[in-house]
């Protein structure tokens, strides 16, 4: 397989991926959580995704992503994290104090999720920093 | 001062196209062609490769300017 049908196969599999997703959430009123049975096919859906793929990849001949690509993700991820994390911050900040006066009990706890949400992206950005760091030499 | 290349002329001279180029090294094509207009610096790695497709010495390929 090439890496041109690759990509085809791919493609095709995740639109009937979010095809499935999408006909599941709408066929249970958009909160499939309420029920585990609901939640199932969804699951059954993503991890059937991720075993076809990744069987398709040992499949590939070819070059499915070199150095630069690699490095032009990196950068991506980065930029994304330095954007969402700030941002994350400051909705839990603003959540948080304007909960008592908003007089919505959940928009204070929506924000102290976030806030931990927050918490625990710098957690693994400090954690993969210092393996990553030790990793290439570093004391 | 940055890091230019003679990738293009070594190729014209080998008679070599970018894309097979980029199957001896192992990347993509694109790859290639982000390095001949040095928008891209490759790893010592890519580039000790590039230079042993075509039999030279880094240095060869590769420059300081």
């Amino acid at each position: 397989m090439t890496v041109h049908q690759y990509k085809k196969v791919k493609f095709g599999l995740m639109i009937t991926l979010v095809g499935i997703v999408a006909a599941f959430l709408l066929q249970s009123q958009l909160t499939p959580w309420e029920s585990s049975l609901k939640v199932f096919p969804i699951f059954f859906a993503l991890l059937l995704y991720m075993v076809v793929v990744s069987l398709l990849k040992t499949r590939v001949k070819g070059v499915l992503a070199d150095e630069r690509q690699i490095q032009v993700s990196e950068k991506a991820a980065q930029v994304s994290f330095q954007i969402l994390l700030p941002m994350l911050a400051l909705t839990s900040v603003a959540l948080m104090s304007g909960g008592g006066y908003l007089e919505f009990y959940y928009v204070k706890a929506l924000g102290t999720v976030i806030s931990y949400v927050t918490c625990l992206g710098l957690l693994i950005y400090l954690l993969s920093y210092w393996y990553f760091d030790k990793e290439s030499g570093g004391k | 001062m940055a890091i230019k290349n003679k990738i293009k002329v070594f190729r014209a001279e080998y008679n070599m196209t970018q894309e097979e180029l980029a199957g001896i090294v192992g990347v993509t094509r694109q790859t290639i062609l982000a390095i001949e207009k040095n928008k891209y610096t490759p790893t010592l790695a890519l580039a000790f490769k590039i230079a042993n497709a075509f039999s030279v010495g880094v240095e060869k390929v590769f420059i300081w300017e």
